[in-house]
């Protein structure tokens, strides 16, 4: 199945460049498909460190809620703090101030999916492998086109 | 919040929401304040002459000087951006179409941090003081005030009169104003 297209000047009258173009050899299921990696969709074949990575990056629903409450609890006293210091010293950029301290603290404190947000990880489905015949009908029309190419080679 | 850019998102959007709301609780704090402080104007001496201004003709142009004391510090609440002072000359003309006047002579703008304090002898007069009806002349009562505009951080622009003016009868001839000017005019 494999095809090399020569890419020939007449003038020269030799081969220039080899292409080889790229051909399928069996088509791609969706099961297939929702295995490959993000960076892989793309087409582009990029390793993600391991602080990018899906466990990493994102928080479980369980730690979403808890973040989502902290961050509000952790500005809410920083403004509270803030309009007293605030009052008190007859000052409104202290209480802006303290504001801005206040969401930093929450952007680092909730912002970062820390290892206590990531404690209730969701319970996926097993794997089912390709080979069982969950697939139903699919599944013979797949092998049998596997065996024609399998003939061909 | 899934990921950390809608969790960043989420949490500034929070905080400028409570940054909005305090804003308000800061203006409500200041909303009912009187802003009017004790003002001394004292020793106003006055001088009048004819001016010719294009336009108006013949008029009459008077200079007042005294000495202004005041200590603005305390309007300086955590509303209060900057301070917008300026001397008003007030006095009626009783036989014009516009018989209240009031002529601003002197301003001055005091910003947060700044000395709230005014404590001028003998105070420059910076605008011209002219009346196109030549009512300055043995004018029996002209009174001098300080009053003031508060910028706020919220709210609206307050506007407070000090407590505390003086009154003087303009004198009934015409003198120079500006000797120097005058002599060399001449």
């Amino acid at each position: 199945m494999r095809t090399v297209s020569s890419l020939s000047s007449p003038l020269l009258g030799c081969n220039l460049v080899q292409v080889p173009s790229i051909v399928c050899t069996e088509p791609i299921h969706q099961s297939k498909i929702n295995k490959l990696p993000p960076s892989k969709m793309l087409g582009l074949d990029i390793k993600l460190p391991q602080w990018l990575k899906f466990e990493w990056v994102y928080m479980d629903y369980e730690g979403q809620k808890v973040a989502e409450r902290l961050y509000q609890r952790i500005i809410l006293f920083f403004a509270a703090v803030g309009f007293v210091a605030g009052y008190a010293l007859q000052q409104f950029s202290y209480t802006v101030g303290a504001l801005g301290v206040g969401s930093v603290v929450a952007a680092l404190v909730c912002g970062i999916p820390w290892g206590s947000y990531r404690k209730h990880p969701l319970k996926w489905q097993p794997v089912v492998k390709e080979d069982e015949p969950a697939e139903g009908t699919s599944a013979p029309a797949k092998s049998s086109a596997e065996g024609k190419k399998k003939k061909k080679k | 919040m899934h990921n950390i850019l809608a969790r960043l998102n989420a949490i500034l959007a929070f905080s400028f929401t409570v940054l909005a709301g305090l804003t308000f609780l800061c203006f409500l704090t200041t909303v009912a304040k009187d802003y009017s402080v004790d003002v001394r104007v004292r020793d106003l001496t006055g001088r009048v002459n004819v001016a010719y201004v294009n336009g108006l003709g013949e008029v009459e142009e008077s200079i007042i000087t005294g000495d202004l004391e005041v200590d603005l510090t305390p309007l300086f609440d955590w509303n209060a951006k900057e301070l917008f002072v300026y001397l008003i000359a007030e006095y009626v003309t009783p036989n014009s179409p516009n018989s209240h006047n009031q002529i601003v002579l002197w301003d001055r703008i005091i910003k947060r941090g700044e000395s709230a304090k005014i404590n001028q002898k003998k105070f420059a007069q910076e605008y011209r003081l002219l009346d196109d009806r030549k009512a300055l002349k043995t004018n029996p009562n002209v009174t001098l005030f300080l009053q003031w505009n508060v910028i706020p951080n919220a709210g609206a622009l307050t506007t407070a009169r000090g407590r505390g003016s003086q009154s003087i009868a303009m004198p009934d001839t015409y003198s120079p104003l500006r000797p120097n000017k005058q002599r060399g005019a001449g």
